[in-house]
């Protein structure tokens, strides 16, 4: 038997060696490629790693404070108490009752009608959970048809399975039993809580405990909504309840101090203590919108929303009020629970504004606008404005319109908004300055005294007034029926308000001295109280860089006529026209209506001053104004007219009355007007006053001022309570 | 030729060996000390794996591997018989791998490999055995083929896959038709490189290029039969950077994260923030992902370093293999160091990217019992192998 020896051949082991070598070259292969990985691509990994595990979460800022012109508060930040759940503690498994009630949720999000048992049915029923609970008696067959379709849905097995999805506790074949929606507690025993389940429990507890008793369809928040806030903000609070007050903190502290994930959170608020007497012109806060981040601002992943400045000064200074919300880096883990704290940025609080109004003043004026006379022709609310200036600096010292709403029930209520916004008094617009009226005869001084600048001696020309004038062959009336009689002077017009005296001069001299003198007012201009007055262009009567309306040219000789009176396409804004009484009083100096006084960017910095500034000095001869502040002077003091009931006892007050009509001739619509400064030798109060739908200036509106002078100087001590 | 003789030990080889089984406890325990409240305390487990592996050397190495050969038959059998009683055992997921002991899972599939190692290294070695023939080849075959067939019925493609790689190692060694193998695997290489090719580049077809496709190059997947959806998905997500990182993507994707967020020095042993955070889910980063855990926290060096270590086992049992005193323990070494490279290739290559995720473990790191167990096994048949080398 031969035996075979095998050789060993060189072959073999260099089989052994080649394979060695490709296992080598394989580890240098993934060598290598572990370099690329970890040194030179680790940057754009590390940015991935960022992206997914740390979440901005933002801080809200404290508001800044609106002051008046003697340092009262007028907006003031408070706390906004809710009571916060955190759901990050809520994931471990917790009771039968967080799992029945979540899914009697789910079947009442399909039925959309509230169950037929409550909370402590529930309770109750737990005790013996074996037993099915019926969750809805006698359904109606609509409900039936729309609960089956739902509960299909529902079931429905998932992509690439053929058997439906079983729910646990309701019977797949059964979901309707005799028109009742029976559920078996029984066999959710064994499952896990969800965190939905946990937190909704919690919120039946807390509700509970705070009124005694549970009504299912006024819980604070629904089982939808807590599953999208633990799905998309889970390290955030969930802030069930919000605006607490202190009985309700109270109860919340006697009766929840022992429940756990829950406390009570604190977000910023506004109030305004002045209510209604500011709400034109501070605006409010609403909820902020959830911002789309612009370019270059780093993206806020969860938002404890803030608040926002929507109308008036709010709005308008929202910038400098809402300070700077910080924000938290927060490291989450790849359930959404919050791992830990990185970076925290603290908020930093708002800058304060102090206005030059004065809160008595606007109180006042409040007051004077909206009492009722007798004689007011109109039902309901006043509609109307007031608007109180300094003629020495044009500082605004009250500004109210009317209707007037309470910003605090804005803030607190959607049907209060809803109530406003479907009132046809528009009880939100800022009538003082974005109202727009004819001005009617309170324009005449404006008219006289473009007429006495360019011809100084017109001021010794007479007309007759027999009550009418006919302008070809149109027969325009005074509003003296049978006339003012013969030989009226110019003063003698502006005291009575005669028309006619106006045509004539209208007719004489042509529309350019009257038109100049209105431009140089200020009429049909900005006048950069706010500047979004500029922004409504084309949106409101405005149109262009305009505010109000002063048309260049007239119409025919009709045109220059109706100006003269204050009349035809002439628009002003009770603002405009305080400003013109203040320049009258102060001899020319039509200075910017001022109503910031102060500013500072943040409580920690000085305040700056916001300095006063004028628009234009118009050159008026002294004549020319004396006569016509002598006008003026009369229709107050004079004692023949109506007006003269304005007067306060101990102070000289001058003024002007208007009656404007509006709208068709028919309805007789009239917007009565008062424009008055005070005192006559040292004004220190410019009026510009306007009741809508009155009956004249002088019946309508000069009570009113009458009663706001009184106040005004009993105020400021310049007279006292004998002297009336 | 029983017995241990110290002077006659593969030190280097042993050192090796447990250097890396301490630094899979010591990152078994960073992977899982966060969940260790829910998912108890796996480190010790491992720690006791271990030390049950280092007595399974041990006995290994005291006695002669020879007899080991004499035995081939009844191990060969015994591995196929496990991977029978794997069907009598419930399923998880889907897939048949497990034999549910008391407290103890085992998987067959693992011994299998050794086996088959042990089985073609006796058959090959047996002195009558002419191995040029096709009656050899067809016997190689068939030691192979059985198991492979049982574990691709499991199912489980990737296990069933390393078998070839050391059938053909063994069969190349000694000399069974080869250069009928060598043509085979060039043909296997450059068909599979075509296919991948395709699969990556295939052009969209004119409807679709109407129905506005720019490049569709996926395609052609769904219309291949053999392969399961889950394997589909999976091929998905390794031609595709993008592809569902939801789900399918999700693990490739925050195991690269985990990798290349590491750097050059590494985030410090237990700050991982990838494996803290729960982004690579916490029941894999003990076990098929433990190199990510390392490499994201002691970087590029740690990563490198575990490389080097690798590839001195692996050089060493190579060594063995050069160094056998007899055709068998050269067979088997070989056979178990090419088991050994496959695994640690396709592990960390997955981790990192560079093949699709697959369930193969890592040697000596993953945790595991019966994994760990059978590497031991094997790396004890080694040292057996060197134990009782050829002196030069």
């Amino acid at each position: 038997m031969a035996i075979r020896v095998k050789q060993k051949r060189e072959a073999d082991t260099l089989v052994i060696w080649v394979i060695f070598g490709i296992m080598m070259l394989a580890l240098c292969v993934l060598g290598s490629k572990l370099w690329n990985l970890q040194v030179l691509g680790k940057s754009g990994f590390d940015a991935d790693l960022y992206n997914q595990s740390v979440r901005r979460v933002r801080l809200p800022a404290v508001r800044g404070k609106i002051y008046d012109t003697n340092a009262e508060v007028l907006a003031d930040s408070v706390p906004n108490y809710c009571i916060a759940i955190y759901t990050e503690e809520l994931y471990a498994p917790k009771s039968m009752m967080a799992k029945t009630l979540e899914l009697v949720h789910e079947i009442w999000l399909r039925v959309g009608r509230k169950p037929d048992i409550d909370y402590r049915d529930i309770q109750r029923h737990l005790l013996t959970p074996e037993q099915p609970l019926t969750v809805y008696k006698n359904l109606t067959t609509s409900e039936i048809a729309k609960w089956r379709i739902k509960f299909e849905i529902w079931t429905a097995p998932p992509r690439g399975w053929n058997q439906r999805y079983k729910i646990p506790g309701l019977e797949l074949e059964h979901p309707v039993l005799d028109g009742n929606i029976v559920i078996h507690t029984a066999e959710l025993k064994n499952r896990a809580t969800s965190t939905a389940a946990n937190t909704l429990e919690l919120v039946y507890k807390i509700y509970d405990r705070l009124n005694g008793h549970v009504d299912m369809e006024k819980l604070p928040i629904g089982l939808r909504a807590i599953k999208q806030h633990i799905n998309s903000q889970r390290p955030v609070p969930l802030l069930a309840w919000k605006h607490l007050d202190q009985k309700t903190i109270a109860k919340w502290a006697d009766n929840c101090a022992d429940l756990t994930a829950t406390d009570i959170y604190c977000l910023p608020a506004r109030t305004y203590p002045e209510g209604e007497n500011l709400a034109h012109l501070i605006g409010f806060t609403l909820e902020a919108d959830t911002v789309k981040p612009t370019q270059g601002e780093e993206k806020f992943h969860y938002d404890i929303r803030g608040i926002k400045g929507k109308k008036g000064l709010e709005g308008l200074y929202n910038d400098l009020l809402k300070g700077e919300p910080g924000y938290q880096l927060v490291q989450i883990d790849a359930g959404g629970f919050h791992h830990r704290d990185l970076q925290t940025q603290p908020s930093r609080a708002g800058g304060d504004l102090q206005l030059t109004i004065d809160k008595n003043i606007q109180q006042f004026a409040k007051e004077a606008l909206t009492m009722h006379l007798d004689t007011d022709p109109f039902k309901g609310p006043v509609k109307g404005a007031v608007v109180v200036l300094d003629p020495n600096n044009g500082d605004v010292l009250a500004m109210i319109s009317s209707p007037l709403f309470d910003p605090n029930a804005y803030m607190a209520s959607s049907q209060y908004r809803q109530m406003l916004l479907t009132s046809t008094n528009a009880p939100t617009l800022n009538r003082a300055v974005y109202g727009q009226y004819a001005p009617g005869s309170i324009f005449k001084p404006i008219a006289a005294l473009g007429v006495l600048r360019e011809y100084p001696d017109y001021v010794d020309v007479l007309h007759d007034c027999p009550g009418y004038h006919m302008v070809g062959r149109r027969k325009m009336r005074c509003h003296a029926r049978n006339g003012h009689g013969d030989g009226l002077s110019i003063r003698q017009a502006l005291e009575k308000s005669c028309n006619v005296y106006m045509y004539k001069m209208a007719i004489e001299l042509g529309y350019g001295p009257i038109y100049r003198m209105a431009k140089e007012f200020g009429l049909g201009q900005p006048v950069g109280l706010f500047p979004d007055v500029e922004d409504l262009s084309g949106t409101f009567m405005i149109r262009g860089n305009k505010y109000g309306n002063l048309p260049e040219k007239a119409v025919g000789l009709a045109g220059a006529c109706n100006l003269s009176i204050g009349q035809g396409e002439i628009v002003v804004a009770p603002l405009q026209m305080a400003m013109v009484a203040a320049t009258i009083a102060n001899g020319g100096h039509l200075y910017r209506p001022r109503l910031i006084k102060k500013f500072r960017f943040s409580p920690d910095r000085p305040y700056e001053t916001n300095p006063t500034s004028k628009i234009r000095y118009i050159s008026i001869p002294a004549e020319a104004l004396e006569t016509v502040r002598g006008g003026m002077r009369d229709v107050v003091m004079g004692g023949a007219e109506a007006a003269k009931v304005v007067q306060v006892e101990g102070v000289i007050i001058a003024g002007k009355t208007g009656t404007a009509e509006y709208g068709s001739k028919k309805k007789g619509k009239k917007n009565t007007w008062m424009i008055s400064y005070a005192p006559f030798d040292f004004p220190r109060y410019a009026i510009a006053f306007i009741v809508q739908d009155g009956e004249y200036g002088g019946t309508t509106v000069a009570p009113r001022l009458h009663e706001l002078y009184k106040k005004i100087f009993l105020y400021d001590g310049t007279i006292t309570e004998e002297k009336i | 030729m029983t017995g241990i003789d110290s002077k006659r030990l593969d030190w280097t080889m042993l050192c090796t060996t447990l250097l890396l089984i301490a630094m899979s406890v010591a990152f078994v325990f960073s992977a899982q000390y966060k969940s260790s409240e829910i998912m108890g305390d796996s480190w010790q487990s491992q720690l006791v794996f271990a030390g049950l592996g280092l007595g399974v050397y041990a006995t290994l190495v005291w006695f002669d591997y020879t007899l080991v050969s004499t035995l081939s038959w009844w191990i060969y059998a015994g591995a196929c018989v496990l991977l029978l009683l794997v069907f009598f055992n419930p399923a998880v997921s889907g897939a048949q791998r497990w034999i549910f002991l008391h407290g103890f899972t085992l998987q067959p599939s693992e011994l299998a490999k050794i086996a088959v190692a042990i089985k073609l290294g006796a058959y090959l070695s047996s002195p009558d055995r002419e191995p040029d023939e096709w009656k050899t080849f067809w016997g190689c075959v068939a030691i192979a083929g059985v198991p492979f067939l049982l574990i691709v019925v499991e199912p489980d493609l990737s296990t069933s896959l390393t078998l070839a790689p050391i059938t053909l190692a063994i069969m190349l060694y000694a000399g069974v038709k080869r250069k009928l193998l060598l043509i085979g695997i060039a043909t296997i290489l450059l068909a599979g490189t075509t296919a991948c090719l395709w699969i990556k580049y295939e052009k969209p077809s004119k409807e679709q290029l109407q129905q506005g496709f720019v490049a569709a190059p996926y395609q052609v997947l769904p219309r291949m039969p053999i392969l399961e959806d889950y394997q589909k998905d999976r091929i998905r997500v390794f031609v595709r950077s993008d592809y569902d990182v939801v789900d399918a993507g999700w693990n490739k994707l925050q195991s690269q994260i985990a990798v290349g967020s590491g750097g050059l020095h590494g985030k410090g042993y237990l700050k991982g923030t990838q494996n803290i955070l729960g982004f690579l889910p916490r029941t894999v980063a003990k076990s098929d992902f433990i190199f990510c855990v390392i490499a994201e926290e002691t970087g590029f060096l740690g990563g490198a370093f575990i490389l080097t270590l690798y590839a001195l086992l692996l050089g060493r049992c190579m060594r063995v293999s050069l160094r056998s005193r007899d055709e068998f323990g050269r067979l088997m070494a070989l056979g178990i160091g090419v088991m050994l490279f496959c695994h640690v290739f396709v592990n960390i290559a997955m981790t990192i990217g560079v093949l699709p995720i697959t369930g193969l473990p890592l040697p000596l790191m993953s945790y595991g019992g019966s994994y760990m167990v059978s590497t031991m096994i094997a790396l004890g048949l080694v040292q057996s192998v060197y134990q009782r080398r050829r002196i030069i």
